[in-house]
């Protein structure tokens, strides 16, 4: 089960409205490289590693993924919470306003919604590769993002987020390591 | 089949499989660096482009405290990502074991100070029902 804390992983305090913004970054909440697909695809794939070393690691990394949704969710809110509608329209994202008023809906940065675009084959070698490559498209789309803006406030949390791809590369890799060499 | 054989027949080894050894080529960060980096190991940290990591600045108690806690949590949660795999190094467990403690003796003094982190606090004692009343974190100002 999971329980909650009243804190984020890395703290997150946006001051300056940012719709622009808040519309690339809503990819990595609901988009194929997102936060919420990591979450899902480590928990799912947890059932089917062979031994307890990838059990524990995918649904530790997985739990982990869930609270960096709930960091993207903060930056959307912070830096959407004060926009008028003529702000939201002109940004792009009226449609959201449309449907959702205020709220959030998990898309990629075209609006496309979540989609549970992610491979868990069983096969335990194949998940891990795809887990690697899934990790360094997000190091990616975070770089493209950190790349469009110069305010400190998001460049923080980017940077962070940034960074654990590639340490949860590096896990899956020495793991994948593992079963290569003891899988007959 | 029970489980063991299962694993055996299509894995080629059984659920415990070997230990793997202790990662030789791991170089530890402090709490405070490592936080801040979003990596607790020197050896793989890896900047992106001339980017510098954040520094935070908490300016009252709440936020100093909240913001130990953060770093305490994450040395935690980042030396278990790397137990999971390396269950028999030995010093980086004790290193876990001080960090764990730590971050809990911490929990416990917000809690005391500033109301429940978690549902699980000894500290909701009467009305009004504290874990519902006191902020949510994503208002800003450290998020507490």
């Amino acid at each position: 089960m999971f329980s909650y804390q009243k804190r984020l992983m890395y703290p997150i305090n946006i001051k300056k409205k940012d719709l622009k913004m808040a519309k690339y970054l809503v990819t990595q909440y609901g988009g194929p490289n997102g936060e919420l697909n990591a979450a899902l695809r480590y928990l799912n794939q947890r059932y089917t590693m062979p031994d307890n070393k990838g059990k524990a690691l995918l649904n530790d990394i997985g739990t982990e993924e869930l609270s960096h949704v709930e960091m993207l969710q903060t930056m959307i809110y912070q830096l959407t919470k004060d926009a008028s509608v003529e702000e939201l329209i002109k940004a792009g994202i009226g449609s959201n306003y449309t449907e959702h008023g205020m709220s959030f809906f998990p898309t990629d940065s075209f609006g496309v919604p979540y989609q549970a675009t992610f491979e868990s084959t069983g096969d335990v070698l194949a998940d891990l590769y795809e887990d690697m490559a899934a990790e360094q498209k997000a190091r990616t789309v975070y770089e493209n993002l950190i790349d469009m803006t110069n305010d400190p406030d998001i460049l923080g949390p980017l940077l962070w987020l940034r960074q654990r791809e590639i340490v949860h590369f590096n896990l899956f890799k020495e793991l994948l390591e593992h079963y290569k060499s003891n899988l007959k | 089949m029970n489980y063991n054989d299962f694993m055996e027949t299509y894995y080629g080894f059984p659920v415990a499989g070997e230990p793997i050894p202790s990662n030789n080529n791991v170089v530890l960060d402090s709490p405070d660096e490592g936080f801040l980096k979003g990596n607790m190991f020197k050896n793989t940290y890896e900047p992106y482009k001339n980017y510098q990591y954040m520094r935070l600045n908490p300016i009252n108690e709440k936020e100093k405290l909240l913001y130990e806690i953060s770093k305490y949590s994450f040395a935690t949660h980042d030396l278990n990502l790397y137990l999971d795999l390396y269950q028999n190094d030995n010093s980086i467990l004790m290193l876990f074991n001080d960090y764990r403690k730590k971050t809990n003796d911490l929990i416990n003094e917000y809690e005391t100070k500033f109301g429940p982190m978690t549902i699980s606090t000894d500290d909701e004692k009467g009305i009004p029902f504290k874990w519902a009343s006191n902020s949510f974190p994503w208002g800003g100002n450290m998020n507490v």
